[in-house]
C-alpha cells in the first residue's frame, strides 16, 4: 500500500511539473492592451496628437443624424421646395410626428453629440497644458467654439419657435451645455431649456471669440480654407444669426465683412461649380466628406437627393415654377427631370460635401437686411442690386421691385431659388413669421403652430424633470 | 480482447464464489435503438449484490439463488431495467438508451455526476432525438425538449440564429444567451458569423457548425446548484454538449442519410392581381378622385396581362440531402470514434442553400491504468447563400411581399431578361402600364426591387470554417484522486462575400457593380486543469472535492475590402485591374477597406466541497473566482459561491414502506452567479479612436468608460423535489426558482444633452427578478413485451419584474419599439396607443386617449387629429399606455412528447407549446399602407360607404397614419405545435441477419406538422430580433415562414 502512495506522489509530481510549464506563459498573454483606441491621456500626449483630436471634432460634426447632411435635409423636407418625401416619415407630415419620433430624436442627439465633442476636446486640451503652442490652442478653442455655435443654430431653429416669436426671445430655446461632464450620471447634467435669446446670445459670443481666434487661411487652402472654420466661417455664421435675430445693422457688418473680403470670397461663373468642386471661393464653410467617410452610407445628401442613387427626395413643381426655366442656370445646371419628377443636381455622390455657407447667401442677407431697413415703403436700390446680383450670375433676368415689402418678397423667393436644399426651407417661412403653406399632400401649418417645431424627444424628458417639452407632443 | 474476456471470468468467478451456486442463468443484453449488443451492463440478482457484466458481445452468465426473483439490468446512458425470471436459464434484454434513470449521468462542471447524487436542478436531452430534426444547428432543437428552455425563432432562413432563454430573459441590455459549452470547453461567444448590414443582413448562426449527428447528449443547467463550477458565466444558464464517444467493445460503421423536402408552412395572403388594381386605384380615387393608377401590363409579352403570385416565386420546395458516415469502437485501453458529414440543404426561399461537410475524431486511450487521455477534434466547413430577408428593400420578404402582382418576373427585352427598370431610377421591377405620380405627388413609399431578379444576379454569401480541438490527460495517482489537464481551441473563420450587380437598384447600380468581402478570424483557447478527489469512509461518508484552475483567451480580427465601377458586369470578384474603386463619374477613390481587432482574456480559479451521507444527505459549497479583462482594472475579479444541500427521504427508513413512491428526493440551491457575455472587450475604458475627416487624420472620443464595471451577479435560489412512482413508472421533477439580478450591466442610456458616445455608458445599474416554476413528468404508460408507450411532459412558468433603473435618470424607462423596461413591470412591457377602430360614418382611424375613452379621430381630409366634437387635438407619446402584463415573453412554455413502439416500428409525437406572450405584428402593418404597392388580402375588408363597419379604415394615399404602432397590430401569441411525427421501422434481426448488416433502419418524419394559434401572423413563433432586443421579443417583422418538412431517413450499421 505505501509503495503504491508514493509511486502516485511521484505521478502527480510529475504531471504537475507538465502542466505548471505551461502556466506562466500562458497567464501573460490572457489580458491586453486595446491596440484599437487611445486613452484620453495618450490622445493629447503630444502636439501632433493634440491636432489630430482637434480635427476629431470636425469628424463628430459629420454626425450621419446631424452636420453629415441630414439636419439640412430635416429643414428642408419640412419647406416647400421638395415634395413631402416618404422616407422621412412623419417630418415632413408635421401632425403624425410624436416625442419617440426616431428622426428628431436622432438630430437632437447627433446635436449634443457634437457639441459634447468640442466641450470635451476643450476640457482635454485645457488640462494637457503646454503640450500645444498659445496659437493653435487659440486656434483649435476658435474651432471648438464655431462647431458648437453651429450645432446650436440648427438645433435652436427646430426644436424652438424662431427668435422673433415672442418680443426679446423670452420663449424656451434649448438647453445649453458648454462644459463636459465628468459625471454623465450626476443631476447637475439635467439642464432646463434656456431661452431662445440665451441660445443666440451663447452662439453670438462663441462664435466673436471664434472670429477673433480662428485664422483666414490654413496651410492647406485646397482642403481646410472651407473644411475647416475660418475667420470668415465665422463671420458669416454670425450674419446669418444676426439677419434670424432681425438685427439688420450687424447683419450688414457681418456679410460686408465677405462680400468685401478682396476677392477671397465671391461667386463662381456657373451655380453648379460650387457643388462640383468644393474648395471655390464660392464656398464659406462645408462638412468636408471623402470616399473614405463611409462611402456605404445611407445619410448622405448625395444618396438621399440624387435619382441614380436612393433618390429619397425630388424636387417640388412649385419650387420649379420660381424660375424662368429657358434661361436661369439654376434650372438648367441644378435640376434634371427623370421619370416625371424633378431632381435637384446639387448632390449627386455620397461623397459630396454638406454646404453650410455659401458666398450668394451673404449678397442675400446683406440684401434682406438693407430691404428691411429702408423706411416707409422706400425701395432700397441697393438691396435690389445685390439681389440682381445673385441672379445674373445665373443668367436670370434682373428683378424690380414696387415695394419694400414685395421687395422682401422677392428676395426670400430669391434665396429659396438660391440656397434651396441647403438646410433653410422651413427656417425661411418661420423666422418671417410665415406659416408653412400647403403643399402636396401637406396642409397648411400656422405660424406659431405647435407642429411646426419638432417635439423635445421623450427619451429626454423622461429622465430629466427640468426639461419643458414641446406644447402638443 | 482475450484479456477482457479472462479479466471478466476472473471478475465472475470472485463475485459468484461467495455465494451459494444454485443455477446459471444466461442471455444477451442488447440496445433497444439499434438492436446491438451493449457490453458492460451491470446485471444484478434484485436485492443482492450478487452481479456480473456484460461482455463484449453483450452476453452475459450469471449464477444466481434458488430464491432469486428478478434480475435489474443497468448501465451508464441506458435505463435500469427489471425482469423478472421465472424458471427459464435464458434471459436477454434490451435497454433504451432514452429512459430516465437513477443512474444516469449528468455532465456538470468539470466532471459528471449521477442524476442520485444532483443537488441542482438540470435537464438532458439525448442526441438522437436532436439528429433526426431537419435543422441546421442543434440549437433549434431544443424547443420543448426541456423545461425551462425556450427557443424563439427568427424564421426559416437557413442558419438564422434562434434566441435561447433559460428561466426566462436575464439582462436588459447584455447577452441573455446561455453559456455553451462543448466537451466540457467553454464556446466562441459570438451568436452571429456575419457583419455586412450590421449583422443584421444574412445571419449566421456558428452553432451550425456542429453536426448534430455527433452529438450524444445535451445538458442544461440551470441553477446555481448545477451550474456550480460555471458560476461566473451561469446567470443565463449553461448548456453543456457532449459529442459521442466510442464505447468499449461495440466497433460499429454507421451510414446515416436523409433526404429532406421543405416547403413554407404557411405565407401572407397578398391581393391578387384584380383586387390589387381595385385598391390601388380606390387609395387614388378617395384621395384625388382619381385618375386611374393601377393598370394591367404585357410585359413579358405572352399577349395576356401580367399576374403574378409573388409568393410562388420567393418560396418553393427545397430538397436537402444529408449524408453521415461515422465509426465507433473501442478496446479497454482505448476507443474511438470518428464521423464525416456532407450535406446540400435547400431552404424554403429561393436562392437559400448551405453546403456543409464536417469531419470529426475523438479518441481516448488508457495507456495505464492510471492514465488515460484524450482527443476531440473537428472540422467543418459551410458554405451558405444567403438571402436577404427582412429589413432590406431588396429583401425577398419586402421586396417579394410589395411587389405589384400586376407585372412580370421576366421581360424578354428587359436587362438580362428580366423585368428590371432601364432608365432612372434603374434596377427596379418595372411597373409596365402603371402610373406613380398624381398631381406631382409620387406613390412611391418605397421603391419595389425585383426579387428574382436581385437573388439571381448578386451574391451574398459567406464560407464558415471552425476547427476544434481539445487534447486532455488526465491521472489517478492515488484511489480517488484524479488530476485532469486539459486544452482546447476553438477557432473560427468567416468569409463574407457580397455582390451587387450594376443592374440592380442599390449600391450596385450606384458604384457600377460593387464587391464587399469580409474576413473574420476568431481563435479562442481554454486550459483547464483540476483535481477531483472521492473517498466514501466508514461506508457511510463520501466525500467529494474538486479545485481548478482555468484560462480563457479569446482574439478577433476583422479585414475589410470591397472594389466597386467595374470594367464589365462579367467582373463580379475583386481581380486586379478590373475595377476603379471611383464612384461613376467621380475621381474621388472610395475606400474599401477596414478592420478591426480585439481580445479578452479570463482567469478563474475555483473549487467545490461536497459531502453527503449514507447516499441519503447531501450538501455541497463551491466557489469560483474570475477575472475578465473587459471589466474595470480594480473590478475584474468576481467572486460566485453557491451553496446546495439534497435529501433523499425515500431512503429513511420511515420511508421505506411506501407501496406507491419508490423514490423521492428534496433538494435546494442558492447561490450567486455571474454574466460578462455581451461586454465589449474594453468596455471599462474610455478611448479615442480614429477619427479621420475626409482627407484629414483625427481621431475623436468612441466609448465613455466606467472604471467601476464589474460582474453583473445573480442570486439564483432553487427549491426542487424528484419523485418516482409505481415502480419508477412515473418521474416527477418539480422546481420552483426565483432569480434576482442585481448590478445590471446595462448600456445605461445618458441624457443626450450630456454628449457620450453612443448616449450610454456600460454600467452596473438596475435589479430585476424573474421567478418561475417548472415540472416536468416521465411517464411509462405501457411497457409489454411487443409494444410500449412513454410520454414526457414539461411545463414551464416564468414571471419577470423590473425592480430597478438608472435612479439618476429619475429611473426613466428604457424604450425599445414600443416596449419598454419600466420599475414594476415585467421587461418589454409593451406600451401603446389603444386602437379604437374605424369610424363608421367617415370610415377615418380612431384611437383612445390615456384614459381608454375619449376618441381621437384622425381626419384624412384636414390631415389632423380631432376629437369627437370635432376641435383639433394631437395624438402623442401622452396617450400611450402601458399594456400591463403584456410582454413579447411567453410566460409559461413547455413541450409533450410521445413515444410508441410495437414489435419492430416506433412511432413519436413532439409537440412545443408557449403563450402568455404577445406578439406586434408589423408584417400586417407594413402590409397594409396606402402607398401603390400590394397588400395583405385583409385589405379588402375597408371601409367603403357601403362597408361602414369595416376592420380597415378607408383607404386615403399615402396617408399610413393608421398603421402606426398601436394595439391595432398587438396579438396573443399562444401557439401549439406539432413539431415532430416521426415513424422508425428497424428491420427484423432475421433479416438483418440474412443481409450481414448489424442493423437497419428506416424512417419517415413531419416536421412541423401543424400549429394551432389564433395569430393572425405567419407563424407566433417568431422573434424579428432575435437576440438584438431584451425588451422587443415579440416582434414580427416580415420573419420568413417556418418550413414544414417531409424527410425519409436510412440509418445503416455494420
Amino acid at each position: 500500500m505505501k509503495k503504491s502512495y508514493n509511486k502516485g506522489t511521484y505521478r502527480a509530481i510529475l504531471f504537475s511539473v507538465l502542466i505548471g510549464l505551461g502556466f506562466s506563459s500562458c497567464k501573460k498573454q490572457l489580458f491586453e492592451e486595446p491596440l484599437t483606441s487611445l486613452s484620453p491621456t495618450s490622445a493629447f500626449e503630444t502636439a501632433d496628437r493634440v491636432e489630430k483630436a482637434a480635427v476629431g471634432m470636425y469628424d463628430q460634426l459629420q454626425n450621419a443624424n446631424y452636420l453629415g447632411g441630414r439636419v439640412l435635409i430635416y429643414a428642408d423636407v419640412r419647406g416647400t421646395d421638395v415634395n413631402p418625401a416618404s422616407y422621412f416619415n412623419p417630418l415632413p407630415q408635421f401632425t403624425t410626428v410624436t416625442a419617440n419620433d426616431g428622426l428628431s430624436a436622432g438630430a437632437w442627439a447627433g446635436a449634443y453629440r457634437t457639441i459634447g465633442e468640442a466641450n470635451l476636446f476643450l476640457k482635454n486640451m485645457a488640462a494637457a497644458g503646454s503640450v500645444v503652442s498659445a496659437a493653435k490652442s487659440n486656434q483649435y478653442t476658435g474651432e471648438a467654439k464655431f462647431i458648437r455655435a453651429l450645432s446650436y443654430f440648427y438645433l435652436v431653429n427646430l426644436f424652438a419657435q424662431p427668435y422673433k416669436f415672442t418680443t426679446n426671445a423670452t420663449h424656451l430655446g434649448v438647453p445649453l451645455v458648454l462644459v463636459s461632464s465628468s459625471a454623465p450620471f450626476d443631476a447637475a447634467n439635467q439642464v432646463s431649456r434656456s431661452t431662445v435669446a440665451q441660445v443666440y446670445d451663447q452662439m453670438e459670443a462663441d462664435l466673436k471669440d471664434a472670429e477673433a481666434k480662428l485664422p483666414v487661411d490654413y496651410s492647406d487652402p485646397a482642403f481646410s480654407n472651407v473644411a475647416r472654420a475660418t475667420k470668415g466661417a465665422a463671420r458669416a455664421l454670425l450674419a446669418r444669426i444676426y439677419l434670424y435675430k432681425g438685427d439688420y445693422p450687424n447683419a450688414i457688418i457681418y456679410a460686408n465683412y465677405i462680400i468685401n473680403s478682396s476677392g477671397k470670397y465671391g461667386m463662381n461663373a456657373n451655380p453648379l461649380t460650387a457643388f462640383r468642386t468644393f474648395t471655390t471661393k464660392e464656398s464659406i464653410f462645408s462638412v468636408a466628406h471623402n470616399g473614405g467617410d463611409n462611402p456605404n452610407t445611407n445619410n448622405a445628401l448625395g444618396q438621399h437627393y440624387s435619382p441614380a442613387q436612393r433618390g429619397d427626395i425630388n424636387v417640388s413643381n412649385e419650387y420649379v415654377a420660381l424660375m424662368d426655366q429657358t434661361k436661369d442656370l439654376r434650372f438648367l445646371n441644378l435640376i434634371t427631370s427623370v421619370s416625371n419628377n424633378y431632381w435637384t443636381l446639387k448632390y449627386t455622390l455620397v461623397t459630396d460635401w454638406a454646404p453650410i455657407l455659401r458666398y450668394p447667401e451673404m449678397l442675400l442677407i446683406k440684401a434682406e437686411a438693407l430691404a428691411n431697413q429702408a423706411t416707409g415703403t422706400t425701395v432700397s436700390t441697393e438691396a435690389l442690386g445685390l439681389v440682381n446680383e445673385v441672379r445674373l450670375r445665373s443668367l436670370a433676368d434682373p428683378i424690380s421691385a414696387t415695394s419694400k415689402t414685395d421687395l422682401i418678397d422677392k428676395i426670400l423667393i430669391e434665396r429659396r431659388i438660391e440656397l434651396a436644399f441647403e438646410g433653410q426651407g422651413s427656417f425661411d417661412y418661420l423666422r418671417t413669421g410665415r406659416g408653412i403653406p400647403a403643399h402636396g399632400t401637406v396642409v397648411a401649418q400656422a405660424y406659431g403652430s405647435n407642429n411646426v417645431i419638432l417635439p423635445i424627444p421623450f427619451y429626454e424628458t423622461s429622465k430629466n424633470p427640468n426639461l419643458v417639452p414641446n406644447p402638443g407632443y | 480482447m482475450k484479456k477482457l474476456l479472462q479479466s471478466l471470468f476472473i471478475l465472475l468467478f470472485v463475485a459468484t464464489s461467495a455465494i451459494a451456486q444454485n443455477r446459471t442463468i444466461t442471455g444477451t443484453v442488447t440496445s433497444k435503438e439499434d438492436g446491438l449488443p451493449i457490453p458492460g451492463v451491470s446485471v444484478k440478482v434484485k436485492g443482492t449484490n450478487i452481479g456480473v457484466s456484460t461482455g463484449a458481445n453483450g452476453k452475459f452468465s450469471l449464477s444466481v439463488p434458488s430464491n432469486a426473483t428478478a434480475l435489474e439490468f443497468s448501465s451508464l446512458g441506458f435505463g435500469t431495467q427489471t425482469i423478472t425470471i421465472g424458471s427459464e436459464n435464458v434471459v436477454n434484454a434490451s435497454l433504451s438508451g432514452n429512459s430516465k434513470d437513477l443512474s444516469e449521468i449528468v455532465v456538470v462542471g468539470y466532471g459528471v455526476k449521477s442524476v442520485k447524487d444532483m443537488t441542482g436542478s438540470s435537464a438532458r436531452v439525448s442526441g438522437n432525438k436532436l439528429a433526426e430534426q431537419p435543422i441546421e444547428s442543434f440549437d433549434k432543437a431544443l424547443s420543448g425538449k426541456a423545461a425551462g428552455v425556450q427557443i424563439s425563432s427568427s424564421g426559416g432562413t437557413l442558419a438564422d440564429g434562434v434566441a435561447i432563454r433559460i428561466r426566462g430573459v436575464n439582462s436588459i441590455s447584455t447577452s441573455s444567451l446561455p453559456l455553451v459549452v462543448i466537451d466540457g470547453i467553454p464556446a466562441n461567444t459570438r451568436e452571429n458569423l456575419n457583419t455586412f448590414n450590421s449583422g443584421n443582413g444574412t445571419r449566421f448562426d456558428p452553432l451550425a457548425l456542429l453536426n448534430p449527428n455527433d452529438i450524444e447528449s445535451i445538458d442544461v443547467l440551470k441553477d446555481a446548484g448545477a451550474a456550480v463550477l460555471y458560476g461566473s458565466r451561469a446567470a443565463n444558464g449553461v448548456i453543456l454538449v457532449t459529442t459521442k464517444k466510442g464505447k468499449q467493445g461495440t466497433n460499429k460503421i454507421t451510414f446515416d442519410s436523409k433526404v429532406n423536402f421543405a416547403s413554407a408552412s404557411k405565407v401572407p395572403n397578398l391581393l391578387n392581381g384584380d383586387q390589387f388594381n381595385m385598391i390601388n386605384n380606390e387609395k387614388v380615387s378617395n384621395r384625388w378622385g382619381g385618375p386611374v393608377v393601377a393598370k394591367d401590363s404585357d410585359i413579358d409579352g405572352d399577349g395576356q396581362p401580367d399576374r403574378v403570385d409573388w409568393m410562388k416565386q420567393i418560396f418553393r420546395t427545397g430538397t436537402t440531402y444529408d449524408n453521415t458516415a461515422s465509426i465507433t469502437g473501442g478496446t479497454d485501453k482505448s476507443s474511438y470514434y470518428g464521423s464525416a458529414r456532407y450535406a446540400d440543404q435547400n431552404g424554403i426561399l429561393y436562392g437559400n442553400k448551405l453546403k456543409s461537410g464536417s469531419a470529426r475524431i475523438n479518441l481516448d486511450v488508457r495507456p495505464k491504468d492510471w492514465i488515460k487521455g484524450g482527443v476531440e477534434l473537428s472540422f467543418t466547413k459551410i458554405l451558405n447563400y444567403g438571402v436577404l430577408t427582412d429589413g432590406f428593400l431588396a429583401g425577398a420578404s419586402i421586396a417579394g411581399y410589395n411587389a405589384a402582382p400586376t407585372v412580370a418576373v421576366f421581360n424578354p427585352n428587359g436587362v438580362k431578361g428580366y423585368n428590371l427598370t432601364a432608365t432612372t431610377p434603374i434596377g427596379y421591377l418595372g411597373l409596365g402600364n402603371n402610373v406613380t405620380t398624381v398631381s406631382g405627388t409620387s406613390l412611391i413609399g418605397n421603391r419595389v426591387n425585383n426579387p428574382i431578379a436581385t437573388i439571381d444576379l448578386q451574391r451574398n454569401q459567406n464560407t464558415a470554417e471552425n476547427l476544434v480541438g481539445n487534447v486532455y490527460i488526465e491521472i489517478q495517482p492515488i484511489s480517488g484522486l484524479r488530476i485532469t489537464s486539459k486544452y482546447g481551441i476553438d477557432y473560427q473563420k468567416n468569409f463574407e462575400d457580397q455582390y451587387s450587380s450594376p443592374y440592380i437598384a442599390g449600391l450596385g447600380q450606384s458604384y457600377g457593380g460593387l464587391v464587399q468581402d469580409n474576413l473574420l478570424d476568431r481563435n479562442q483557447w481554454v486550459w483547464q486543469n483540476y483535481a477531483t478527489y472521492d473517498k466514501t469512509i466508514a461506508n457511510v461518508h463520501r466525500i467529494s472535492a474538486t479545485v481548478g484552475s482555468e484560462f480563457q483567451r479569446t482574439s478577433e480580427k476583422q479585414i475589410y475590402a470591397g472594389a466597386n465601377n467595374f470594367s464589365d458586369p462579367f467582373f463580379q470578384y475583386i481581380i486586379d485591374g478590373t475595377y476603379t474603386g471611383s464612384a461613376p463619374g467621380s475621381s474621388d477613390i472610395l475606400l474599401w477597406s477596414g478592420g478591426t481587432l480585439f481580445s479578452n482574456g479570463l482567469e478563474s480559479y475555483f473549487g467545490r466541497l461536497g459531502y453527503s451521507y449514507n447516499n441519503k444527505y447531501f450538501v455541497e459549497g463551491a466557489l469560483r473566482a474570475d477575472a475578465f479583462s473587459g471589466f474595470g482594472e480594480s473590478n475584474r475579479w468576481g467572486k460566485f459561491p453557491s451553496v446546495s444541500a439534497g435529501w433523499i427521504l425515500s431512503e429513511e427508513s420511515f420511508f421505506k414502506k411506501n407501496k406507491y413512491v419508490d423514490y423521492a428526493k428534496i433538494r435546494g440551491s442558492y447561490g450567486l452567479v455571474g454574466n460578462s457575455r455581451g461586454v465589449g472587450s474594453y468596455a471599462a475604458r474610455t478611448l479615442y479612436s480614429g477619427g479621420a475627416y475626409a482627407s484629414l487624420n483625427g481621431f475623436s472620443s468612441s466609448q465613455l468608460g466606467n472604471a467601476d464595471l464589474k460582474w453583473e451577479t445573480s442570486k439564483k435560489f432553487n427549491i426542487g423535489a424528484d419523485v418516482n412512482f409505481f415502480g419508477n413508472r412515473l418521474n416527477l421533477v418539480t422546481d420552483y426558482f426565483n432569480t434576482n439580478i442585481s448590478g445590471l450591466i446595462l448600456a445605461a442610456p445618458v441624457l443626450y444633452t450630456v454628449g457620450v458616445p453612443g448616449s450610454s455608458i456600460t454600467t452596473n445599474i438596475g435589479s430585476m427578478k424573474n421567478s418561475g416554476f417548472e415540472i416536468t413528468l416521465n411517464i411509462t404508460n405501457i411497457v409489454k413485451k411487443d409494444f410500449s408507450w412513454t410520454s414526457s411532459i414539461n411545463y414551464t412558468h416564468v414571471k419577470n419584474e423590473v425592480l430597478s433603473l438608472v435612479a439618476s435618470n429619475n429611473n426613466a424607462e428604457i424604450l425599445s419599439s414600443s416596449t419598454v423596461a419600466h420599475v414594476g413591470k415585467p421587461l418589454g412591457t409593451y406600451k401603446l396607443v389603444q386602437w379604437a377602430g374605424v369610424q363608421q360614418s367617415t370610415g377615418y382611424p380612431m384611437w383612445y386617449a390615456a384614459d381608454g375613452k375619449t376618441l381621437k379621430i384622425w381626419n384624412q381630409v384636414s390631415q389632423k387629429y380631432e376629437f369627437e366634437n370635432g376641435t383639433a387635438t394631437t395624438l402623442g407619446a401622452a396617450d400611450q399606455v402601458y399594456l400591463d402584463g403584456k410582454t413579447g415573453t411567453p410566460t409559461f412554455y413547455g413541450g409533450f412528447d410521445n413515444s410508441f413502439t410495437y414489435k419492430d416500428f416506433d412511432l413519436n409525437f413532439s409537440i412545443v407549446y408557449q403563450g402568455g406572450n404577445y406578439l406586434y405584428n408589423t408584417t400586417f402593418s407594413g402590409l397594409l399602407v396606402n402607398s401603390f404597392q400590394n397588400n395583405d388580402a385583409r385589405i379588402l375588408d375597408r371601409w367603403t360607404p357601403t362597408n361602414t363597419n369595416a376592420s380597415i379604415p378607408k383607404l386615403y394615399s399615402m396617408d399610413n397614419t393608421a398603421n402606426q404602432a398601436s394595439t391595432r397590430f398587438l396579438e396573443k401569441g399562444d401557439f401549439l405545435r406539432m413539431r415532430t411525427i416521426s415513424l422508425g421501422y428497424r428491420l427484423n434481426k432475421r433479416w438483418v441477419d440474412r443481409i450481414g448488416v448489424a442493423s437497419l433502419r428506416v424512417s419517415a418524419q413531419v416536421y412541423n406538422a401543424f400549429v394551432i394559434t389564433g395569430y393572425s401572423g405567419i407563424d407566433p413563433e417568431v422573434n424579428s430580433n432575435r437576440n438584438n432586443s431584451n425588451l422587443a421579443t415579440g416582434f414580427d417583422n416580415r420573419a420568413i415562414p417556418q418550413p414544414r418538412t417531409y424527410s425519409l431517413g436510412l440509418t445503416a450499421t455494420f
